[in-house]
């Protein structure tokens, strides 16, 4: 037995030697270690430099702090001729049913990258589906991976989701993501392919005319971010948070989620405190409150922004029941896109609808959003799990929209 | 913000006047009490929900509800209140299991008498009705003292089962108190599952206990930093090297299938020696980590110890793992038996429990041959070949392990 000494690595804990899973031709994974930190460009997933002093402090506390296999874990990819780290792969078990899995390879690697990132993958995928017994994985990837897809395909992995443009290219110009799903086959077995199970679609389907941001002829209202017709889009503040916990106990409609969800307004404020305190944030929330009173109605906003590929999750959501079904949302929805095609310059935006809810699906088409696949497996419905339609929404599509005749303000 | 107009009022201790908070509420509303998340104005009424048997000011508890809940993921604290005057009297948190199934644990302030078996009752109807069948999830659980009768009955006419019994698991007004665990099942996800307890336990070995190897009680020169010394093992501190050695074997596992859990899992040498060293920084640890070594030749075979540690109840959940090459040989029975003498010994536990997933029969007969008895099962906590697989639990008490046969004192 062999440790490790103040200053030196245990080299059992860096070699591939004796690991019996998790290893392939040409690489296997292993648990990130101190001494990874001099190859922190090749497996970190992020666009910024780190210096290997800053990446031994970040696997000594963040890494160390959230390493539990069972939720989430990272796994270092390392090609086996040299032990040298050439990726990572994180692997996110938090969400039953579904799992999720990125991967990081080392953008210098060029065509090897894309082949020692396939090997990972299956490895992965396979542990997480066939030796753990998860009933599904999925992986977002850029279309143009294909060696990667049609390798995962080859293991009985398929495509389900195709989000246009969604990534920018390293040489300029935009691609489509991909999202490619591996289900547990005695699961299929037992609930049947989810592939198989009809999204039922109701509304015409077709786009209406945009509601555009208006110019008021007095001052505009106190915070006011954008201004429409009826209502106004202005930061989240503490008040609101009790008007959120209130209406979370008066919820009527349990479709459009699984069930009602009371929420305290303790830890609204905290969520909305938390979500302004970074510059820029990954969530961007704004409350929807009425031109004419000030009533707070209910929020939108987007969430997972990426700031680099320029896109979000939109998400949406009017809390007094009595304001539903006429209108209120989908203008304070046109709002809050002027605001990210034009201010944020987000190019497309995503959003999820659960199978069981096609009146927000109906809406979502209404908005503009087209539908980009399905993603199965997703959440529990009626002693089975359930699936979501998935759609996006490019900055091109919603600046070529009709819009509504001037309204009375400008 | 604007409220829906109120029909229902409270007079407050100053003689004013104002709407009673559930009107208008859509659900987790019953006939003398409703259910809605816990604020900080609930914590002058600290020791009505937060069952706590120490005493905590309404200052502290108003930090726990801005602070410490606010961090708890997957777990919501519903407080339960009368309706009649909005008081507080007591509290469901509600947790989330591995496969988002729920868990259950319902506090009504003990002061209240004879009205807490109803007002606990009105709060489980509600919740098994939300939280399981609204939000479309498998099951739920509860472990309740068998003291409760009452609600016990209450609860199995509302549809719930008891699927084991922990003897001996609480201490209430003075005496040990079996605990019953109840389980509720949605309808639905039965339907498409079967019933979990058509699934039989497969037993593997005779079933029979074996004498229990007796701890060394003195020696000379005692190895390095050991806390409990047996006649091939000795437990001592879990260390940072340890973690380190735990993260080499994960990488080294042969056994895929359901050895020890469903499939293999890759251990992160810093993460699972925060882990440890978190504990060991807690004046009462709720998990006792100890690493097992060979007495020859210092080696490390594994590790075990006691987790969920209750210090009033007095018990505990025994764990133990080792290294491939000490398994089989009777390494794991010895070291638990010297953390069974150490949880009943040193610290004065009562009884211990143990959980063993349903495809593990080796480990199941080991627990027998240790003395364990088999106090029924837990279903539907983990996924495993396209179902919701089950765990069949054990206890073990004090007096039990110390009446069992030993094979010899030492030393």
């Amino acid at each position: 037995m062999t440790t490790s000494t103040p200053d030196q690595t245990n080299p059992e804990l860096t070699r591939a030697a004796g690991q019996t899973w998790l290893v392939g031709e040409e690489i296997y994974l292993r648990p990130i270690v101190p001494a990874d930190a001099e190859f922190v460009s090749s497996w970190k997933r992020s666009p910024f430099p780190m210096a290997p002093e800053r990446a031994r402090e970040w696997i000594a506390d963040d890494l160390a702090k959230n390493s539990n296999p069972y939720q989430k874990a990272i796994y270092l990819v390392v090609r086996r001729s040299n032990e040298r780290p050439v990726g990572s792969v994180t692997v996110d078990n938090r969400h039953f049913p579904h799992h999720d899995v990125s991967a990081q390879l080392d953008p210098l690697l060029g065509d090897e990258g894309f082949r020692l990132k396939t090997e990972a993958l299956v490895l992965v995928f396979r542990m997480l589906v066939d030796e753990q017994q998860r009933p599904k994985v999925s992986i977002a990837l850029p279309a143009d991976e294909t060696l990667v897809i049609e390798a995962l395909e080859g293991i009985g992995a398929r495509t389900t989701t195709r989000f246009r443009e969604k990534l920018s290219c390293p040489s300029g110009g935009r691609r489509d993501e991909l999202v490619v799903e591996y289900l547990n086959r005695d699961w299929v077995a037992r609930l049947g392919d989810p592939a198989d199970v009809v999204f039922p679609r109701t509304g015409t389907g077709q786009p209406r005319p945009v509601t555009a941001p208006v110019l008021p002829d007095g001052d505009p209202p106190t915070n006011a971010v954008r201004i429409g017709p009826r209502v106004y889009l202005r930061p989240p503040q503490k008040s609101d948070a009790e008007a959120v916990a209130h209406w979370s106990m008066r919820e009527i409609d349990t479709s459009w989620d699984n069930g009602r969800f009371p929420v305290g307004r303790e830890g609204v404020a905290k969520w909305f405190d938390d979500t302004q305190k970074k510059t820029p944030p990954d969530w961007i929330e704004f409350s929807v409150c009425l031109r004419e009173t000030d009533e707070y109605l209910g929020m939108v906003g987007v969430l997972d922004v990426n700031y680099t590929h320029r896109f979000g999750e939109s998400a949406s959501m009017i809390l007094n029941s009595k304001y539903r079904e006429a209108g209120y949302g989908t203008e304070a929805k046109h709002l809050m896109f002027d605001y990210l095609f034009n201010d944020l310059d987000v190019h497309a935006i995503q959003s999820w609808v659960m199978f069981d809810n096609p009146r927000s699906a109906a809406a979502l088409r209404k908005q503009g959003y087209r539908e980009a696949g399905r993603e199965h497996w997703i959440e529990f419905r009626d002693g089975r799990f359930v699936s979501f339609v998935a759609f996006d929404l490019l900055a091109t599509d919603w600046r070529a929209m009709p819009r509504q005749d001037a309204d009375i303000d400008s | 913000m604007t409220v829906t107009s109120s029909t229902s009022e409270k007079t407050t201790p100053e003689g004013n006047t104002t709407p009673l908070a559930w009107e208008g509420q859509t659900y987790l509303v019953g006939e003398e009490i409703y259910l809605r998340p816990i604020d900080k104005d609930d914590a002058k009424w600290s020791m009505s929900f937060r069952g706590s048997r120490f005493p905590l000011s309404p200052e502290r508890t108003e930090e726990w509800i801005t602070g410490d809940i606010l961090k708890a993921e997957g777990r919501q604290h519903l407080g339960i209140r009368r309706k009649s005057d909005e008081r507080v009297v007591g509290m469901a948190v509600i947790e989330r299991s591995p496969i988002g199934g729920r868990w259950l644990n319902l506090f009504v302030d003990p002061l209240f008498g004879s009205k807490i078996d109803r007002w606990r009752l009105e709060a489980l109807r509600m919740i098994l009705g939300w939280s399981v069948n609204e939000q479309q999830r498998p099951n739920l659980h509860a472990i309740v003292p068998a003291s409760q009768q009452a609600f016990v009955d209450g609860a199995k006419d509302l549809g719930m089962r008891e699927t084991a019994t922990f003897r001996e698991y609480f201490f209430r007004d003075g005496q040990r108190v079996d605990a019953i665990v109840l389980e509720y099942l949605n309808s639905q996800w039965v339907s498409t599952l079967g019933d979990p307890n058509e699934v039989e336990i497969e037993r593997i070995g005779s079933g029979e206990p074996r004498p229990v190897p007796a701890s060394v009680r003195s020696l000379s020169d005692p190895p390095k930093n050991a806390v409990m010394v047996g006649e091939r093992v000795y437990l001592r501190p879990f260390t940072k090297a340890d973690a380190e050695q735990f993260s080499i074997w994960s990488r080294r596992e042969t056994e895929a299938e359901a050895a020890f859990n469903v499939g293999r899992y890759m251990l992160h040498k810093l993460g699972k020696w925060r882990w440890a060293e978190g504990f060991q920084k807690q004046e009462f640890p709720e998990w006792i980590r100890f690493a097992v070594a060979d007495r020859e030749s210092g080696e490390l075979a594994g590790g075990n110890g006691v987790l969920e540690v209750d210090y009033h109840d007095r018990r505990g959940e025994t764990e133990s793992f080792f290294l491939p090459k000490f398994r089989g040989k009777g390494y794991g029975s010895e070291g638990k038996h010297l953390v069974l003498d150490y949880a009943f010994n040193r610290l004065d536990l009562h009884m211990v429990t143990s959980w063993v997933y349903f495809p593990n029969t080796r480990s199941a007969a080991a627990l027998r041959k240790q003395g364990y008895r088999e106090a029924g099962r837990i279903n539907w906590l983990y996924s495993n070949k396209g179902t919701f697989d089950n765990f069949v639990v054990f206890d073990y008490l004090a007096d039990e392990w110390r009446a069992m046969p030993r094979t010899g004192e030492q030393g």
